[in-house]
C-alpha cells in the first residue's frame, strides 16, 4: 500500500525498508481487508441509522393504540403491519432498536471500565489483592445473572439505565480476567521497568502505559458485550421483564410475537428476530475481525 | 365468603368452588332456578347443539385437565389449601353430591334438579333454616341418604375448626357456617334443621353457606379408624377423633383407589383409578344414582397436561373428547372445528380488575384516587368492547363493577350490563380540565386550580401536583400485559402519565397487598396493580374486598356507605341487598372493572346430552354423567 518512491541510491545496507506504517493503520488495513468486518460495521451503521434517523423519516405509531387495526399483516399504511395492539411494527422496530443498542453500547461501556480498571489494578498490584480481586470475580462469574436480572427488574422495575447498570455490573467479569492477564504479560517489559524506574506511580502505569497497551483486548471485548447485552436484554424482554410501555426493546417485541406464531402472524416475529440476530452477528464479525486486526500474532505479514 | 383471588380469572385456573344459586325462602329470597340457562345466553361465543333424540350409548369420554391442576384433596371437608375447583367441582363433586347444587349450566344459580334437598324455609325472624330433603338419594351400599349425614357433615365442619381454621377452606369466624350455627338437628330422616345466634340473609346464607354442606356416609366414616366401631359423632371429642382420621386418610393421595372409605358415595361415580403424581384419575359410574344422568352413564377419563401448549395440541390431534381452547389460540377455532369439535365460550363469574391503592401517599396518589371524578377519568379510559375484540378474540364478556354483565344472575342489577363510564378521552379529560387541570396530552397533567371546590383538583391535591402514577401487572398473563399497554396508551392521551412495571403474581398478591403484614412495608410503593381478580360465589357480595376491614381489601378502599350495603347483604333480610351493594360499587368504581375473558370449551360432535350440561364447563364443572355418545 505504500506509495512512498524509494531512492535505491540510499538503499542501506540490509536491503530496502518499507515506509514506518503506525500498528492502527495496519490494524485498518487488516481489518478492512476482512470482507465480514465491513459488513459488520455496514450492518451495525445501518441499523444506528434506522433506529435513530428512521423516527425522522418514517412516522409510524407506536403510542396510540389502535384496537380497531390489531393484527394486521403487512400492507398500505404499514409496510410491516401493525401488532396487538395495533401500534405499526416498523415504528416499533425503530423505537426498539433504540433501546436495544443503547442499552448494548452503555452496558459495554460500563462493563469494559470496570473490568480493565479491576483486571489492571489486580495484574499491577499481584499478591494477596490480586487473589482476592479475583476470588471476587469468580464468585460473582458462578452466579447466574439474568437470575439477578430478573430479580431486579421485578423489584425495581426495567428502565434503560437501570438494566445497562445491572448487565453492565455482571459483564464486566471476562473483561477484568481478560486484562489482568494482559497487564500480568506487559508489567514485566523492559518500557514499565523503565517507566518504573523513572518514578512512575501505580496509577499513571495503568493509565499511560498498561491500559493503552491492552487496548486491543479490551476494544475486541467491547464489541463481543454489546452482543452478548443486546441478547440479555431480549432475553428479559421475552421473559416479560424488559421495557414497558411506552419504552420498549427488541425483546419485548419478539415476546409479544411469539404469542401468536401459530396464528401465522409471522410480521410480528421474524423482522424484529431479523434485527436482533443480524446486529448481534454484526457485533460478533467486528469482533473477530478487531481481534485478528489488532493481534500481531494473528495478523497476516 | 367464598371469594378467591384469580390470576385473570379465565386465563388461570385458580378459580373458586362454590356456585352460584339464588334463594327461595319464605322470608322474600329470589328465585331463578330451575331455568332454562343456555337458552338466555347472552354474550356467548357459539352455540351449543340441541341434544340429540336419536341412539345414544355409553362409553369412555375423556376430559382434558387444566395443566397442573390434577386432584390433591378427596375428603368432602376441604381445607383451604384444596379450596379449588379441581378438587372439589372436578373430583369430590363427582363422588359426594353437595346439598345445594349451584351451578345451572353457565348461569350461576341454583340448579334443584341436581341438589339433593328443596329449597331451605326460614323461620323464626330468619333465624332457624329448616331443611327437607329428597327421598330419592342412595349411597351405592343401599342405605338412604338422610339428614342425619347432614348433621355428621356439619359436625365434621365443626370439629375440622376446632382443629384448625385452615382445615375448613371456606370457614370465616364468628359469620356463617359453623360459627353462627346454634345448633343442628335432624327430627326425621328427611328434615334437617339449623338454629342460627343471629339473622342472616336469607341469599347470602343459602348462596354462600348451605352450599358448603354435603352430606357424608355416617354409617361408613363415622370412625376413628379403619377397623373402629362407629362413635357417636354429636360427642365433640368424638367428632374431632372421626374427623382426624378421615383428614389423614384424606393426605394419602396414593390409597384413594384401595382405602374403603372413599367406595361409599351418592354421586355418579366411584374412583377406579388416581395417579397422583400426574393428576390423572378415572371415574367409573355408580350404577345406583338416581340424580339426573343418561341412559347409562360413561366412565370418565380426566387426562393431564404439563401446558397449555401440550393440552391444546391433544385438540389439534383430537386425542382427547372435551378440552378447551387456550386464549392465546382462539385463532384456531375454525380449525379446532374442522377437527370435529363442538365450541363454546362463556365467561366464568367473577370479576378482572385493576386495584387502586388508596392508602399510597407517593405523589399524594391517596388523595388523587379518592377522588370520584378521577375514578370516573380512569374508568373512561378503558375500551372494554376493543379488549375483547382485539385481546380476547371476541370471547369475552365486559363488566362495569363488581358483577360482571355476564353471566346475568338474579342479582345482576340492571346498570351492570350498561357501561356507565364508556369509553372516550375526551370524557375524561373534560372531567379533569372540569376539576382544574391543566392537560397535556402526550405528556403529564398538572393540578392547577388546587382546593376543595366543584371545579378544583379536591381535598389533599395541592397545586403542581402530577397526575402520574405506577401499574404493577403480572407479566406471565399475555392478556394483562395487553390490556394494561393499552389502557396506558389511552391514559397517555389524555396526560395521565402512567408508569407500567410488570412483576409475577405471587410477588404482587404478596407485597403490594395492604391488609397483610407483608404488605405493610410497601403500602407506599404501589399506586396500581393488575394480578387479575376474584372469582364470586353464587352470592356476589364482595364482602372481604371492598369492606374497610376486608381482608382482600388491597388497597384499603373505605367507604362507610359500602360497609354499609356489604353488611345488609350477608346480615341484612332485603333481598336486593347485594344489587344495591354492586350498583354502588359500580358507580364508586372502588378499582378499574376490567372485561372478563371467556373459558372456551371444545367437545367432539358425536358427544351429546342436555345444553347445560356442556355451559357448566365453562364454569369448570364437568355433568360427564349426563353426557353421552350418539349413533349406534
Amino acid at each position: 500500500m505504500s506509495n512512498t518512491v524509494l531512492n535505491t541510491e540510499h538503499i542501506p545496507e540490509g536491503g530496502a525498508v518499507g515506509p514506518l506504517n503506525s500498528g492502527w493503520r495496519l490494524a485498518l488495513r487488516e481489518f478492512t481487508s476482512n470482507k465480514l468486518a465491513v459488513a459488520g460495521v455496514a450492518i451495525l451503521v445501518f441499523f444506528l441509522l434506522f433506529s435513530f434517523l428512521g423516527p425522522f423519516v418514517y412516522h409510524g405509531d407506536y403510542l396510540v393504540a389502535n384496537l380497531s387495526a390489531t393484527n394486521d399483516p403487512p400492507g398500505a399504511g404499514h409496510p410491516l403491519g401493525t401488532d396487538t395492539e395495533g401500534f405499526d411494527v416498523l415504528a416499533e422496530l425503530m423505537k426498539g432498536g433504540q433501546a436495544s443498542l443503547e442499552i448494548g453500547f452503555l452496558s459495554a461501556v460500563i462493563a469494559i471500565t470496570v473490568g480493565a480498571l479491576w483486571g489492571a489494578i489486580s495484574g499491577l498490584t499481584g499478591g494477596l489483592l490480586d487473589s482476592a480481586m479475583m476470588r471476587v470475580v469468580d464468585v460473582l462469574l458462578s452466579i447466574p445473572f439474568l437470575f439477578i436480572v430478573l430479580i431486579v427488574a421485578v423489584k425495581y422495575g426495567a428502565t434503560v439505565l437501570s438494566l445497562s447498570l445491572i448487565l453492565g455490573m455482571f459483564t464486566w467479569l471476562v473483561p477484568a480476567r481478560l486484562v489482568r492477564g494482559e497487564v500480568l504479560t506487559l508489567k514485566v517489559r523492559d518500557f514499565v521497568l523503565a517507566a518504573r524506574c523513572a518514578g512512575s506511580g501505580r496509577w499513571r502505569l495503568i493509565n499511560r502505559h498498561l491500559l493503552p497497551n491492552a487496548l486491543s483486548v479490551i476494544i475486541v471485548n467491547v464489541t463481543f458485550n454489546i452482543a452478548d447485552a443486546i441478547l440479555a436484554v431480549s432475553y428479559l424482554g421475552f421473559l416479560g421483564f424488559g421495557l414497558h410501555y411506552p419504552n420498549f426493546d427488541w425483546g419485548d417485541l419478539v415476546n409479544n410475537g411469539t404469542e401468536y406464531l401459530s396464528d401465522g402472524y409471522w410480521w410480528l416475529v421474524y423482522p424484529v428476530g431479523f434485527c436482533i440476530v443480524a446486529t448481534v452477528m454484526a457485533c460478533n464479525f467486528v469482533g473477530d475481525a478487531l481481534r485478528d486486526a489488532l493481534d500481531v500474532r494473528l495478523r497476516r505479514r | 365468603m367464598i371469594l378467591k383471588r384469580s390470576a385473570a380469572a379465565a386465563a388461570v385456573a385458580l378459580c373458586a368452588t362454590t356456585m352460584v344459586a339464588a334463594c327461595s325462602s319464605s322470608s322474600g329470597g329470589k328465585s331463578s332456578g330451575g331455568t332454562t340457562p343456555s337458552a338466555k345466553l347472552g354474550g356467548a361465543f357459539g352455540t351449543i347443539p340441541a341434544e340429540t333424540t336419536g341412539a345414544q350409548h355409553a362409553g369412555v369420554i375423556t376430559w382434558a385437565e387444566t395443566p397442573n391442576t390434577g386432584p390433591t384433596w378427596i375428603f368432602p371437608v376441604i381445607t383451604s389449601a384444596a379450596d379449588s375447583f379441581n378438587d372439589i367441582d372436578d373430583f369430590e363433586d363427582l363422588m359426594w353430591r353437595p346439598l345445594y347444587w349451584f351451578g345451572n349450566g353457565a348461569e350461576p344459580s341454583l340448579d334443584p334438579s341436581e341438589s339433593l334437598a328443596y329449597s331451605p324455609v326460614y323461620s323464626d325472624g330468619d333465624k332457624t333454616v329448616t331443611i327437607k330433603m329428597y327421598t330419592n338419594y342412595k349411597w351405592n351400599d343401599g342405605t338412604p341418604v338422610t339428614a342425619q349425614d347432614v348433621v355428621f357433615d356439619f359436625d365434621m365442619i365443626k370439629a375440622a375448626v376446632r382443629v384448625s381454621a385452615a382445615d375448613f377452606g371456606p370457614y370465616s369466624p364468628g359469620s356463617g357456617i359453623p360459627d353462627q350455627v346454634a345448633s343442628v338437628s335432624a327430627p326425621n330422616a328427611t328434615t334437617f334443621v339449623l338454629t342460627l345466634k343471629a339473622p342472616a340473609n336469607p341469599g347470602w346464607f343459602l348462596n354462600d353457606q348451605l352450599s358448603d354442606l354435603n352430606p357424608l356416609p355416617a354409617q361408613d366414616w363415622a370412625r376413628d379408624s379403619a377397623t373402629g366401631p362407629l362413635l357417636n359423632y354429636a360427642v365433640p371429642a368424638n367428632a374431632t377423633k372421626i374427623f382426624n382420621f378421615l383428614e389423614a386418610q384424606s393426605g394419602k393421595l396414593n390409597t384413594y383407589t384401595t382405602n374403603p372409605l372413599w367406595k361409599t358415595v351418592d354421586g355418579p361415580y366411584t374412583l377406579t383409578a388416581f395417579n397422583a403424581s400426574s393428576g390423572a384419575y378415572t371415574m367409573s359410574p355408580n350404577p345406583g344414582y338416581d340424580g339426573p344422568h343418561a341412559k347409562t352413564i360413561s366412565t370418565l377419563e380426566a387426562i393431564p397436561y404439563t401446558s397449555e401448549t401440550a393440552e391444546f395440541d391433544a385438540i389439534r390431534s383430537g386425542a382427547v373428547d372435551i378440552g378447551y381452547i387456550p386464549l392465546e389460540d382462539m385463532k384456531q377455532v375454525g380449525l379446532v372445528k374442522s377437527e370435529g369439535y363442538d365450541v363454546f365460550g362463556y365467561p366464568p363469574f367473577g370479576f378482572n380488575y385493576v386495584a387502586y391503592n388508596f392508602a399510597d401517599k407517593t405523589g399524594d396518589f391517596n388523595n388523587i384516587i379518592a377522588q370520584l371524578y378521577i375514578r370516573q377519568a380512569l374508568a373512561h379510559l378503558q375500551d372494554e368492547q376493543g379488549y375483547i375484540k382485539a385481546f380476547f378474540s371476541g370471547a369475552g364478556g365486559p363488566a362495569y363493577g363488581p358483577l360482571p354483565a355476564f353471566p346475568v344472575t338474579s342479582y345482576t342489577p340492571s346498570d351492570a350490563t350498561t357501561d356507565p363510564y364508556p369509553y372516550s378521552v375526551s370524557a375524561a379529560v373534560t372531567l379533569l380540565k372540569n376539576h382544574g387541570w391543566t392537560v397535556n396530552p402526550g405528556g403529564t397533567d398538572v393540578c392547577a386550580n388546587a382546593g376543595t371546590g366543584p371545579n378544583q383538583c379536591g381535598a389533599g391535591i395541592p397545586s403542581g401536583t402530577k397526575l402520574t402514577f405506577n401499574m404493577f401487572y403480572a407479566a406471565s398473563l399475555t392478556i394483562v400485559t395487553e390490556q394494561v399497554t393499552a389502557y396506558a396508551s389511552a391514559a397517555l392521551q389524555a396526560g395521565i402519565n402512567i408508569q407500567l412495571k410488570s412483576s409475577n403474581y405471587n410477588y404482587i398478591i404478596t407485597y403490594y397487598d395492604n391488609p397483610t403484614s407483608t404488605g405493610v412495608p410497601y403500602i407506599d410503593k404501589w399506586a396500581t396493580e393488575d394480578f387479575g381478580g376474584f372469582s364470586l360465589s353464587s352470592y356476589p357480595t364482595t364482602q372481604g374486598i371492598f369492606n374497610t376491614s376486608g381482608a382482600e381489601n388491597e388497597g384499603s378502599y373505605s367507604s362507610s356507605e359500602a360497609n354499609m350495603l356489604i353488611n345488609d347483604s350477608v346480615n341484612g333480610t332485603d333481598p336486593d341487598a347485594v344489587e344495591n351493594e354492586a350498583s354502588y360499587l359500580t358507580q364508586q368504581q372502588p378499582g378499574l372493572f376490567q372485561p372478563e375473558p371467556d373459558n372456551v370449551e371444545v367437545w367432539k360432535t358425536g358427544i351429546s346430552g342436555p345444553q347445560k350440561a356442556f355451559s357448566s364447563l365453562t364454569q369448570y364443572y364437568i355433568n360427564a354423567e349426563q353426557m353421552y355418545f350418539t349413533g349406534s
